[in-house]
């Protein structure tokens, strides 16, 4: 893995300014994404993970949102820098999205095939007319039959896992160097989400694109992710591929969100372990490690410095002064 | 309907008796009726005594409407609910009333179903006073006993709603649910709207008050790992029908319906990128239960169907010799033979 990396996150804090005070939303994160690799963001509600992704798109309104920091590197410039016409460039052309629910997304007014040929127009420079027939072609791909018909179709006359299908075409139209998708398959039923995510895999191989996937299922994360960043209250508290992360997650907070899962497969627990207390306000973060309120192995120390994200393990990193396997 | 196994495990407290709810689609300036959905079809199960029941499935399957339909939130179209002998669709009002203190409901989002402009303790409070069943100091004796009992402190109990989170709202809802002392609770997606950390805090809970008051739930969720883990047996639904019902355990690992197979199968975790793909992936969507497919409804998704399937009755309900097993489909049989246990289906 020594490719230069697609993307690259140093130090970003995103911040908003609320009435309350300054929400530090995203405080310090850094990762990278290579090339072709599907790399997973995952946490809980607030814990950064989507204003980390709109970032990267330049999504993030302004205000209140505040750029407080560190760069977004793709392909030789820091997107952070850059002005909305030069973002606009780049969105749906080198770096496209994917959201949650896509009938937010997608126009009501406007047929598919319109929706998608727009982006190729807009930044490919060809006519409609050609841009129509790229339409038609991603819709095949992404396994929406009869295209040819269904390309004059609007998005309340399909179903949800189409409509994602039409979502998908549209962010693949130009095919991007980087998918960013937050919660693709979250408003799914679990039999759509697995062709959904079928299709995805599929459609990463062919075009070689690297996917930043944001989630809280740690079921998908195992299942489609290369590497894997995990956030808490706007911190990267660990980093790894997906096997170590998995087979010996050395922040506690990761342990403790594996224990708490009820799982479909395997044994079954008698009593799910449970992370005591609640997530903190990112008006209020503790001093220190912010994780330490509910962490069984806080210490002393715990409240002083707040842990530097380190080697824990060859190629695996942990913000934390006690990791699992050290007390 | 199927015969149900002689030697129930628990006393049934609850017993469905093929439950129909049929919503009319009215279209144009009179409303005429223009067609029904069929949300649930003929559906039949037991809940004992102390015992939780999963019911699973996905959107628009019906298990919603079951439930409701169970407090009368919503009337059914046929069947029968006995609940400890009598039939819920059929007592007069003033039993109703006094049934619905033995039933209660949770449901997801416990911030829409709590009413901002009241204090915790009036939420909690509301229907012992309704029901005329405690007032002044021992009305608020009895919502402090409940808001402890579900982990919340006293001090809680004159606060508002938006001043808590998610889990500590989700904790007023079931404290709301237990104020009248219930024998029965339907948890409507109870936990699905929650983080994992708290989620694992509120199914604690919920088990935690089962042991200690001897409830039953009827737990209506689409997160197969959460039913997994708290529920003693489990019944798929898939377009307003049962398509199979087992022991937890059983169901789990001896799928014998090709849609329970594929929807488990479809769970993600477990299996790493690359490893070898034992997923089933269903073709298309879940058909409108306006115009359910003829036959077995599974029939257009289905790896295995034959003729038989794609037209006449409805496949009957199976249970297995010496088990409570059950699943409606044509090739399953009584010595457990199912389609999905033999060869790869073609194709």
């Amino acid at each position: 893995m020594s490719a230069a990396p697609v993307l690259e996150i140093r130090d970003l804090k995103t911040w908003f300014r609320t009435d309350r005070g300054v929400a530090r939303a995203v405080d310090g994160v850094s990762f990278e994404v290579l090339p072709g690799e599907t790399l997973g963001v995952v946490g809980e509600s607030g814990c950064g993970k989507s204003v980390t992704a709109l970032s990267v798109l330049g999504l993030v309104p302004k205000p209140p949102g505040i750029h407080a920091g560190g760069q977004i590197l793709f392909e030789g410039a820091d997107l952070a820098r850059l002005g909305e016409r030069e973002l606009e460039d780049i969105r749906g052309d080198r770096i496209s999205m994917i959201f949650q629910e896509p009938m937010t997304s997608l126009n009501p007014v406007f047929t598919v095939g319109d929706q998608i040929a727009e982006s190729v127009v807009r930044h490919r420079g060809v006519s409609r007319g050609e841009a129509m027939g790229v339409a038609v072609d991603m819709l095949q791909k992404v396994g929406i039959p009869s295209p040819e018909s269904r390309v004059r179709d609007y998005p309340h006359q399909m179903s949800g896992g189409m409509r994602q299908r039409v979502m998908i075409a549209m962010a693949l139209a130009c095919r991007p160097t980087l998918l960013v998708a937050d919660e693709p398959t979250t408003a799914l039923d679990v039999t759509i989400q697995a062709q959904i995510l079928e299709l995805l895999a599929q459609l990463q191989r062919d075009l070689h694109m690297s996917v930043l996937l944001i989630t809280h299922d740690l079921g998908v994360v195992e299942e489609v992710c290369d590497r894997v960043v995990v956030m808490y209250a706007g911190k990267v508290v660990e980093r790894a591929t997906v096997d170590d992360l998995f087979d010996r997650p050395l922040h506690p907070y990761t342990a403790g969100l594996f224990r708490s899962v009820p799982r479909a497969t395997g044994t079954r627990a008698a009593r799910l372990e449970v992370i005591p207390g609640v997530v903190p306000s990112p008006l209020d973060f503790p001093t220190g490690c912010r994780f330490r309120n509910r962490c069984p192995a806080a210490r002393g120390p715990c409240a002083e410095g707040e842990p530097p994200l380190v080697e824990g393990a060859a190629g695996h990193q942990v913000a934390c002064h006690y990791p699992e396997g050290t007390r | 309907m199927s015969a149900l196994p002689a030697a129930a495990p628990a006393p049934d407290l609850l017993e469905v008796q093929g439950l129909v709810k049929h919503f009319p689609i009215r279209r144009g300036l009179l409303m005429r009726v223009a067609g029904h959905v069929r949300a649930v079809d003929g559906v039949s199960f037991r809940v004992g005594a102390g015992e939780t029941l999963g019911l699973v499935g996905e959107s628009g399957c019906g298990k919603t409407t079951v439930g409701r339909t169970l407090l009368r939130l919503i009337d059914p179209t046929a069947g029968a609910a006995l609940f400890e002998g009598r039939d819920l669709f059929t007592l007069p009002p003033a039993q109703m009333r006094e049934a619905r203190r033995a039933l209660q409901i949770i449901f997801q989002d416990p911030y829409s179903s709590l009413n901002p402009r009241r204090t915790v303790a009036q939420t909690v409070g509301e229907a012992l006073a309704t029901h005329g069943i405690a007032r002044g100091s021992e009305l608020r004796d009895r919502v402090e006993k409940v808001i402890v009992q579900v982990g919340l402190q006293p001090l809680h109990m004159d606060r508002y709603p938006h001043e808590f989170s998610g889990g500590q709202r989700q904790r007023i809802g079931i404290a709301r649910a237990l104020a009248l002392g219930p024998r029965f609770i339907v948890c409507d997606e109870a936990v699905s709207a929650l983080d994992v950390s708290i989620q694992a805090q509120i199914i604690n809970l919920l088990e935690e008050l089962q042991a200690e008051l001897g409830l039953s739930y009827l737990f209506i969720a689409h997160g197969l790992g959460v039913v997994r883990h708290i529920s003693k047996r489990v019944a798929v639904m898939y377009l307003g029908r049962i398509v199979e019902e087992a022991e937890t355990e059983e169901l789990f690992r001896n799928p014998l319906h090709p849609y329970t197979r594929a929807l488990l199968s479809a769970i993600p975790g477990g299996r790493r990128k690359g490893a070898a793909r034992t997923r089933i992936v269903l073709p298309g969507d879940v058909p409108s239960p306006i115009h359910p497919p003829p036959g077995c409804h599974f029939h257009p998704r289905c790896a295995y169907a034959r003729a038989e399937c794609r037209a006449g009755p409805y496949p009957e309900t199976v249970t297995l010799r010496g088990s409570s097993h059950r699943a409606a489909c044509h090739f399953v049989t009584e010595d457990g033979g199912s389609p999905v246990l033999g060869d790869p289906p073609p194709g």
